[in-house]
Formats: C-alpha cells, structure tokens, sequence
C-alpha cells in the first residue's frame, strides 16, 4: 500500500509529466520536428553498427532511434518528456540515499528543473537525457552491488568503463554519485578502504578512460570526456519556435498558413519575411505581397559559405530549389547535410533525391530513395518518389520542375543571385517565379533602370507583359522621370485606376494614404 | 533445462533455418548481383567478396563457391558473407586458377532458383600491399566537410582511422601522399586557421607552412622521390566555378600553379623558372628512378570564360638530385593540341612500365568531369590508349598503382553519378587491364547506399599507418609550423 504521501508525490509528479508533454506538443512542437529533420535513423544493422564507432553509443543509439518519431508531435512530447522524467526518477533515488528528506526533494525538483530549461535549446538532442539517464542508472547499480550481496565483488571499474562505453560523460555522472555514496559513508563513518578505492577508482577511470580511448576515438580529449555533448539550459525560445514552425509550414506545401503564421510572428524577422515572400511567388502574388511585410528579404542578396548559419543554408536550398536552380540547390543541400550530425539531415536526403529527379540524374535520386526506404518515417515518401511507381501529382510535380530548370551549358561566375536569375530566365522565360524574384529585387534596390531593362528583356521583347499592380506603379514612375512620348504609356501602362491614383499620388508625394503603394515606398522607404 | 525449452529453442531455430535449396539444375541465367563481381580477376589477398542479391523478392541466398585448383566454400543468408580465413584458404589454395559461384535465391513464397555459376578469376599477380588509405568527403561542392583519412586492410573489412577532423576540430583535412606507400614518409595538408603540412620524413613529424615568399601559393599536389628525401608539389591557388546545368555541377581551376621540390631534411624549396612560369603547371610525379618529374602544363586562357579551352599537355622534365636542379627542356608526351583533350594525374608505375593519367574535354580536375578517363602509356614505347576495358560513362579517376606493380586502383562514380568509389584492377600479361571490381564490404549494398562520401585521392599502403595523434593535435592546435626557404 502506498503511503498517503507518496500518492500525493506521484499525483504531483504524474500532473507536471502531463503538463509538461502538453507543452511540447502545444508550445513546443516545431522544435522537436527540427530535432527530427536534423538527423536520419536508418533501420539497418550497418547503420546501428556505425554507432560503436564513437563512445556513447547505447545513450546515442537509443536517443537516435527514438527521435525519428519526433515525426508526430504528440510522440514527440510524450518521448522526451518520459526521458526527463527517467533522468529525475534516477536522480531521486540516488539523492535520497545521500541527503535526509526535504533536502533530496529540492534537490530533485531543481534537477528535473534543470533538465527542463536544457530542452528548451534546439541544440540539446535526445541521446543527452539517455546519457545522463545510463549515468545515473549505473552508478545507482554499482552502489546496489557493492553493498548488497555482492559486496565481496568490487566491480566499480567495470561499471565505470560500461558507462563511459555505453553512455560517454554518463561516466562522469556515474563517478559522482559513487563519490558521493561514499563521502556519505565516510560522514557515518562505517568506510573501508576498499571504498575509498572504489571512489578514487570511479574518478581516475571516469576522467581517464576518454583520455586512454581518445585516440581510438579520434577525439580531443575535452571532446572524449563530455561525448556526446552537455546541454546548456535555456530558457523557452518561442522567437526560434515561431520561425520554425513557418520553415515547416512551408515544407508541408500549406503557402496559405505559411504566410499566415509568417504576417502573425510576433518577431518578423529575415526568415520570416523570406518564407512569406517565397510562398507568396508560388501562389504567383509575389508582386501582390511585396509590400505588406515589415521586413524586406527575398533571400536574392544572400550567398552562402561554410560560416553560414543553418536556417540561411536552408533558406536559400529552398530558393534555389523553387527558382530551378538545381546545381545551387544540390550544393545548399549538401552543405546542410555537411552541417548535421553524422553529416546527414533527413530532409536534406529528401531535397536531394528531389533535386537528381528533376535534373535526371535517376542513380543519384535512387541513392537516396533507398536511404529514405529504410527509415520509419520516409518510407512511404521514398516508394511515392521511385521512378514508375510515382502517383501522378509527384509527377506531375517533377515535371513542372523540369521545365523551371536550367538547361544551358556553361560555367558561372559566382553565386550572385541576379545572374542566377537571369540564366533561369534565358533557359526557360516563362519561369514566373524567377521573374518576380529578379523584377522584385530590382524595385527593393530602387534600380529602376535595371528594373526597366528587365522588364522589357522579359516580358516586353518575349511578348508577355505582366501587368502587377506592383509593377504598374514602379514602371510609371520610370516613365515619369523619362521624357517618353505618350505612346509608350500607351505601350506599357494599363488606363484605369492605378494612373488616376498615381496622378493623384503626383500632388501629394509621401502622403501616408498612398503607403500601399511603390511610389512612396520608393519616395518615403 | 524444461523439455518445452529445447523445443522452443529448436521452434525458434528451424523458423530462422532456410538450409540449403534442393536439388536442381541450374538455369542459363547468371543471377543479379551487387557489386557486380562476375568475371573480374581479384588478388588472393583480397577480403572476401560479399555481395548481395539484386531482387526485392528475395529472401534467402545460398552460395557454394568451388575452387578449380580445389576446395570448396559455402554461405547462405540474407546476403553473400563469406568467412573471411576459409575465404582466404580458398583463394590462396587457388592462385592462377577459377572460384566458380553457384548461387541459389530463396524467393518470398518459398520458391529456389538455382542461377548459372559465374566466375571470379584468382590473379597470380601478388598484391602484398598492407591496404589503401583515403579520405572521406562529401562530393563535389565547396564544403569545408567533416572529412578524415582512413587506412583499410586490403584482406579484410577492418577500416582504421589515420586522422579524422574530429581530431583536429574545424580543419579540412586534406590528401595524404606517401613515399611509395610507406607508413613512415608521407604528408598531409591541413587547411583553415593554424593550417600546414603535417609531414613525416621518416624522422619525425613536422609541421610546415609550405608558402615561401617567392612561391605562388601552399604545396597542393604532392609525389615524393622514390629516395624519401625530395617531395615534388605543384603550388596552386585554386578556385571553383559552378556550371549552370547540373550534368557537370563544379569546375575547380588554377589562378596559378607551378612545380616546386621540398627538400624534406632542409626544408628548402627547389624551383626552377623553367617550371613556374605564367603557364599552368600542375600534379607532379617523380619517374621511379627519380630522375624525371611527370606534370601536366596548360596555356594560360582567360578564365573563368575559356574553361572548355583550357587544356593541359603530358609532359616531363629532368630533375638531377645531386646539384638539386631541374632540366632546361620540358619534354611533351600527350599534347593537349593533337588530341583536342586535357591531361591529369600522371602516376607511373613503380616498375617503370606503365605511366597512367587521366584524360578529359578541358579542366585539370577529372573527379568532376564524367567524360574523365584512365589511360595508359607504355613507357617503353611512348604509346598510349585509353584503357577501355576498365573505364565507364562516369569519372574514373585519382589512380595509382601497388607497390609490387601490376595492380592500380582508381575512382569511379560509376554506382550512381555522384560519389566517387574504389575499384581495383590489373594490367596482365597481354597488357589489358582486367574487369575492376569495387572496394569490397561486408553488407556492400547497405554499405554503399548508405554511403555519403566519396573514396577521396586513394593510394596503396604497404603497413598500417600510426599516427600519434595527440601530437598532431597540439600541432594543429599550436599553429607553430616550420617555415620553407627557397634555394637561391
């Protein structure tokens, strides 16, 4: 029978596992979608194999695995917040064999506490809570057998070998709750030697044994001794969630809540305005929109290098990829890839099977729809993208790709992306997309002779004029700072409202009434 | 133990037990197989040629694989994994002579196919070499990757890291160039902040800033005297352009290069104007008697805009060790004019018979070209073809030969386009090269699709490399290199 207290304890601990799986499937989602995506888990022997390569490996295997169902948010929460909960079930046991009564609960609450703060960082993965969990879970096995009935058997080297092999700075933790067991006995003052042989050996083989294995592991040895890595504790980052959470919008092909998500963040910013503005030219109202977001960022002034951060190497693989561009967008992909761990990043592996069906290469995209066949969650996405077995939307998809693609042959100078642009354009003029994003960036610049020269280049001599209103009022005003005669108005401006509202803008120049427009964007912005 | 636990042990045993398939005639068809090892000529040393089914209905694989000159081997599973020292009885026992394959498959409904045996044929030509030793990196693009050098053991499927970048952390860790694959005399370049040369003289372990003052650049490409003392380098500065059309993707180019010699106990750079000139010189290689350098020399055209006319000749000049001078006279060996095309990567064979090297459309780079491909000059004649029996549609490049001669190795993108892999393959008797086969692997198909990076600048080794890495480490991390002088 439970003790009145401890059902209290368990109702109380139970509650805040709920509220707390609550928050990370509520308030917390995209960023365990962003701990998924940064990673691949392969179902095969070769790949679990691969595991022993580092130390860790049984904290990195299981944390690995598990993380692949942060694919479903709710999965997700429920997963990491299980393992927090471990982690202080392990600690409570441990502390209360240290520490008298309340003492051991804070000290408890201020762990789980602890534990909490570092899942907030999008850095802290899960294999860190098996880690400190195996830690934890062994010293609390060495105490059990060196004072239960095998106490005869000092294992406390083998116990903490396992831990750094199995759990890597799991050994530290390890050593120090064996340490501390035996401070305790010190204090009570029934120690042997043999247990201060066990605490010395504890700390000499927790610190040593990465030093002895760093070169099996090829490791520097800060690296060895704290592998796979400590967290740092955060606090909640919704600026972060808020920006990931339109990334993934975005990839889910929902342009409408993209953008919607995008107008709502409470911290616009550059990847916010890029999102929203890259949905925006794939519902062809990239002219339409232009002008409603705070921030002006289409992505076309950025390039990318190895300093890059990861959201901007992903923003501009998304570009790239939009716009045709596939060499650009195989070479943001593999950079990213580069950039997570193990080098691969599962939609990175789907951006690139992608990139070789578009551009043909079927050896390269089948590579990596094998790859994705073997995980859990993209299997059914691998088999959807198999050349012959693709349902006809995914087709029709790849094929409409095909034709935004460059097809000439010939070296570029760098990743400017104007001249990507405009080699987009020479290959195929019909590419809307890149065409609101090369009209766009020349109006954002305010370079309206380049503006102009773009537009006659490929919507005036290819015989299709796109009447935007955007691009209405950015030609008017051209026009109105040449001295052209009437005939090119004629040529080039639709008569209605807009030429009233410009003759009218013309005597009230910065009038805030006309904010909406890019007359006084460009007079007053 | 209960009765009812040997029967579910036995339960559980026969459901996992597929035995052996019955008694049929094989059919004419030779089954399907990856790596595709039918007919390919392999040294007896080689680890064992696992291989797997290509066909998603099957489910079982039963191989018995029997010896010309005698013995016998069997293997059944998911896949071809052969026990590597019954694997290796039987291929010494059968050196010079045939490994017939008879391979069975097991299908989803229970059904046996019985296929028509192939062949793998057991060289005579010994490959005593230790193993190969490369380095690991994303394909193709300009990433500072997570790249390292690994060394394996040829005969099994043992892969060891020499220096991985984990080690020396944000580093690019660039290609290792021994002295005939000696684990004693080599170098590797590492570039980023506190970047150098590690190099071993068969000494010690120094740490080089290879730019002189007078030299154009850093020691890129690198080939040692066979007399361990000398390094030809070529000094490049190198940039990288990108094609518009994915067909090609990346073409990397010199803005300078020239040839220099390190002499590795002084330290001093050997040049000559002969070979730093405004033209293109680049990956240099020593004649195996030492007495001549190998390199390629381009004219200089406008780039990045002439990229497809920028075409390198094969080319040699005297070096005299003694005086420590070059030649005056740079001899042409495949002109790039005549041929229309570009050579690359001269590596003659230790023997002296054979000189290898890479032919493309234009460019220095044939990693990245799918038209690049390996031939050979007899280098008693003079006369080169293009070694067709081994090269594909794809990139076959960055070779080099055993140390006993007879065997090469090389890098083909043939699998899928875009990562480069290893393959072997050697010149017989008749002066043709044998059917290559790849880099074998214990699960090769879960190993090759799973696969990310490319065998980079691959060569042989003759013993395990051992690197003290800790000391490379607090090279690296030091930044302190030696400084090169020039000889005046």
């Amino acid at each position: 029978m439970l003790k009145p207290k401890d059902i209290i304890i368990s109702g109380i601990c139970l509650a805040g596992c709920v509220i707390l799986a609550a928050f990370y499937a509520t308030a917390y989602p995209s960023h365990l979608l962003w701990q998924e995506q940064n990673q691949i888990f392969l179902n095969t022997p070769h790949w679990v194999a691969t595991y022993f390569d580092k130390p860790a490996w049984l904290g990195c295997l299981a944390g690995d695995w598990l993380t692949q169902y942060y694919h479903n948010p709710v999965a997700g929460a429920v997963i990491l917040t299980l393992a927090i909960a471990f982690c202080t079930v392990c600690f409570a046991i441990g502390v209360r064999r240290i520490l008298p009564g309340i003492s051991s609960y804070i000290l408890t609450v201020l762990f789980a506490i602890l534990l909490i703060a570092c899942s907030m960082d999008a850095a802290t993965t899960l294999p860190f809570y098996f880690c400190v969990a195996g830690g934890l879970a062994l010293g609390l096995l060495q105490h059990r057998v060196s004072f239960g009935k095998c106490r005869r058997l000092d294992l406390t080297p083998v116990f903490v070998v396992a831990a750094y092999w199995a759990f890597g700075f799991g050994a530290l933790i390890s050593a120090f709750l064996i340490t501390a067991f035996t401070i305790k006995r010190i204090l009570r003052k029934y120690m042997s030697d043999r247990h201060w042989f066990s605490a010395l050996c504890a700390v000499i083989l927790a610190a040593g044994t990465p030093a002895f294995l760093s070169g099996y592991y090829a490791l520097p040895y800060s690296k060895a001794l704290f592998y796979p890595g400590i967290a740092k504790p955060a606090l909640p980052n919704y600026e972060y969630e808020e920006r990931l959470a339109i990334a993934d919008a975005f990839h889910d092909k929902d342009y409408d809540l993209t953008r919607q998500l995008a107008l709502d963040a409470e911290s616009p910013n550059e990847i916010s305005a890029f999102y929203y503005y890259l949905s925006s030219a794939l519902q062809d109202s990239l002219p339409d929109n232009l002008l409603k977001y705070k921030i002006k960022s289409l992505g076309t002034l950025t390039t990318i290098g190895e300093t890059s951060p990861l959201p901007v190497i992903n923003m501009m693989n998304d570009l790239y990829f939009e716009l045709g561009d596939m060499t650009y967008a195989e070479r943001a992909a593999m950079m990213r890839n580069v950039f997570s761990p193990r080098n691969r990043n599962v939609r990175m592996i789907c951006r690139l099977a992608e990139i070789n069906l578009v551009s043909g290469d079927t050896l390269a995209a089948l590579k990596y729809l094998r790859i994705l066949d073997r995980t859990h969650a993209y299997s059914a996405w691998s088999k959807k993208h198999t050349p012959g077995q693709m349902p006809p939307d995914v087709e029709a998809d790849i094929s409409r790709r095909r034709t935004l693609s460059n097809n000439k042959d010939n070296i570029r100078l760098g990743d400017n992306c104007r001249n990507i642009l405009l080699e987009l354009l020479e290959s195929n003029h019909k590419n809307l997309i890149a065409l609101d994003y090369l009209l766009c960036t020349d109006l954002l610049l305010k370079d309206m002779d380049t503006f102009k020269m773009d537009y006659d280049t490929y919507c005036i001599q290819k015989g299709s004029p796109r009447y935007k209103k955007l691009y209405q009022e950015a030609l008017m005003i051209y026009l109105a700072g040449t001295d052209v005669p009437e005939s090119e108005w004629d040529r080039y401006i639709i008569p209605g409202p807009t030429v009233d509202a410009f003759n009218r803008y013309s005597n009230r120049r910065g009038d805030p009434a006309f904010k909406d427009t890019y007359w006084y964007y460009f007079d007053k912005q | 133990m209960k009765p009812y636990i040997y029967i579910f042990i036995c339960a559980i045993l026969a459901a996992c037990s597929h035995g052996k398939p019955p008694q049929m005639s094989p059919s004419t068809e030779k089954p399907d197989i990856f790596p595709d090892y039918a007919d390919v000529t392999i040294p007896s040393r080689i680890a064992p040629m696992n291989f797997n089914i290509i066909n998603d209905n099957a489910e079982h694989i039963y191989v018995k694989v029997t010896g010309e000159k005698g013995g016998e081997l069997e293997t059944s599973g998911r896949y071809a994994d052969f026990d590597e020292k019954k694997w290796h009885d039987l291929t010494t026992q059968n050196i010079g002579a045939d490994l017939s394959f008879d391979v069975s498959v097991k299908d989803r409904d229970g059904k046996w196919s019985r296929y028509a045996p192939f062949v793998i044929h057991v060289s005579d030509i010994p490959l005593d070499d230790y193993g190969v030793v490369y380095r690991k990196i994303a394909p193709g693009y300009q990433t500072f990757s997570k790249t390292g050098i690994y060394q394996r053991d040829i005969s099994s499927f043992e892969e060891i890291p020499v220096l991985e970048e984990t080690a020396v952390e944000g580093k690019c860790l660039n290609c290792h160039y021994s002295n005939r694959g000696r684990n004693d005399q080599f170098s590797i370049h590492v570039r980023g902040k506190n970047g150098g040369t590690i190099l071993n003289n068969g000494k010690n372990l120094v740490y080089l800033n290879t730019k002189a003052p007078e030299t154009a650049g850093n020691a890129t490409y690198g080939y040692w005297h066979p007399d361990g003392r000398y390094i030809a380098f070529s000094v490049n500065k190198i940039v990288q352009n990108f094609y518009l059309d994915k067909e090609h993707n990346i073409e990397p180019w010199d803005v300078v290069s020239d040839i220099i010699v390190l002499d590795t106990e002084t330290n001093r750079i050997i040049t000559s104007p002969v070979v730093a000139t405004p033209r293109c010189e680049t990956t240099p290689a020593f004649s195996p008697d030492g007495k001549k350098i190998y390199f390629c020399l381009a004219d200089s055209v406008t780039m990045p805009g002439g990229y497809d006319r920028l075409k390198y000749s094969l080319c040699s000049i005297d070096f005299d060790v003694k005086s420590e001078t070059f030649g005056s006279r740079i001899d042409t060996l495949v002109c790039a004019g005549d041929l229309g095309k570009s050579a690359s990567l001269p590596r003659p064979s230790y023997d002296g018979k054979y000189l290898m090297y890479n032919i493309t459309d234009y460019g220095t780079s044939p990693i990245h070209h799918s038209d690049a491909d390996l031939w050979i000059m007899d280098l008693s004649t003079g006369e080169s073809r293009n070694i067709a029996e081994v090269n594909s549609d794809c990139s076959d490049a960055y070779h080099n030969w055993s140390t006993g001669g007879g065997w090469f190795l090389f890098n083909s993108k043939r699998l899928d386009g875009m990562y480069g892999n290893l393959y072997f393959s050697c010149i017989g008797p008749d002066g043709k090269a044998t059917k290559p086969f790849l880099l074998p692997q214990k699960n090769p198909r879960l190993y090759y699709d799973e696969a990310l990076h490319s065998f980079n600048a691959p060569d042989f080794i003759t013993e395990k490399i051992d690197l003290d890495m800790p000391e490379v480490r607090s090279m690296v991390k030091s930044g302190k290199t030696l400084d090169v002088s020039v000889k005046k």
